[in-house]
C-alpha cells in the first residue's frame, strides 16, 4: 500500500524543505534503543484506514531539528524544544503518509517520548514498513504499522 | 499590520511568525481554536490570519467556521496551513471559508508565494 520508497520520500522532502536537512536511505538497521535521549514521536491514523505511524530519531538528531524548527544555537536547544520538534516532524511526516493511505482518514495529535528504558507496542498492529535512514550523519527511523482489524 | 498564527506547534508558530514579521507584521500567537477566538475577542479583528487544521480543542476548521459566522470576521485573509494533503480536505477548507491552502511541509518562498496571492505585498 505504502512502499519503503514512499515513505523515503516523503521523509527526504519534509526535512529538506521545512529544515534544509538532508536525509539519505540506510542500509544498516541502526539501534536506537541503547541511546539514553532518542526521541520516539507517534501520529495514529483512523478512519477507512486504521494504523500509527512511529519516528526515532538520536539524541543529536532531536537537538539538530530543535535547533532548526525553532531558529536556536545548540546550547539554547531544551528537551522541551526537542519534544515539541520532534512533534512537529513526526506530524508531518505522518500527514502526508496519510495521503497515501485509503480515506477518508484522520490524523491524530503526535505523542513523544524522550528516553531508552520502556517498550513502545502497539497491540493489534503489524509493521509493514520500516524506512532505516541517516539524516546528516545521525540514524532515523520510520515505522509505518497498520492495524489487523 | 497585525497576523494571528494559530498552531498547536511552537515549532511552526516560530517558523511562520519570523516570516510574517520579516514582512512587516505585528504577530500574535494562538494553540488552537478557542485560543484564537479569545485573542479575536481581546484585540479584535487582524489582517491576516493562519491557522493549521490538526489541533486539540478546537481544530483550524472549526475554527474558521466560528470566524466566519461572525460579521467582525467575515473579511479577513485566512490561510490554512497544514498537513492535510487530500483534495477533498482542501475542498472542505475553501467552503468554510478560508481564501489560500498551503501544504506542510512548506519553505519561505512557497508561504511568501500564497501571501501575494492574497494581494500582501511581501517584497519577494
Amino acid at each position: 500500500m505504502v512502499s519503503n520508497e514512499e515513505v523515503m520520500q516523503i521523509t527526504e522532502h519534509v526535512l529538506g524543505t521545512m529544515l534544509e536537512l538532508v536525509t539519505v536511505a540506510d542500509s544498516e538497521e541502526v539501534l536506537l534503543s541503547g541511546r539514553s535521549e532518542a526521541f520516539t514521536g507517534c501520529v495514529h491514523i483512523s478512519g477507512e484506514w486504521q494504523g500509527a505511524v512511529i519516528v526515532q530519531g538520536s539524541p543529536e538528531l532531536g537537538r539538530l531539528i530543535a535547533e532548526r524548527f525553532l531558529q536556536l544555537s545548540p546550547d539554547e536547544v531544551s528537551e522541551v524544544d526537542v519534544i515539541d520538534s520532534a512533534a512537529e516532524l513526526t506530524n508531518m511526516i505522518g500527514g502526508n503518509i496519510k495521503g497515501l493511505v485509503p480515506g477518508p482518514s484522520f490524523l491524530s495529535i503526535p505523542s513523544v517520548t524522550i528516553g531508552s528504558d520502556f517498550d513502545f507496542q502497539l497491540p493489534g498492529t503489524r509493521t509493514f514498513t520500516n524506512v532505516v535512514a541517516n539524516c546528516e550523519g545521525q540514524p532515523l527511523r520510520i515505522k509505518l504499522c497498520e492495524s489487523k482489524s | 499590520m497585525r497576523a494571528l498564527v494559530v498552531d498547536d506547534s511552537r515549532a511552526i508558530r516560530r517558523i511562520i511568525g519570523n516570516i510574517i514579521k520579516e514582512i512587516g507584521y505585528e504577530v500574535t500567537e494562538a494553540g488552537n481554536g478557542f485560543e484564537a477566538l479569545a485573542q479575536l475577542d481581546a484585540l479584535g479583528c487582524p489582517d491576516l490570519i493562519l491557522v493549521d487544521w490538526n489541533m486539540p480543542e478546537m481544530n483550524g476548521l472549526e475554527f474558521i467556521k466560528a470566524a466566519r459566522r461572525d460579521v467582525r470576521y467575515k473579511q479577513v485573509p485566512i490561510m490554512m496551513v497544514t498537513t492535510e494533503t487530500e483534495m477533498d480536505r482542501m475542498a472542505q477548507a475553501f467552503i468554510a471559508g478560508v481564501n489560500e491552502y498551503l501544504m506542510k511541509p512548506f519553505d519561505k518562498s512557497q508561504l511568501l508565494e500564497k501571501l501575494q496571492l492574497l494581494g500582501i505585498e511581501t517584497g519577494a
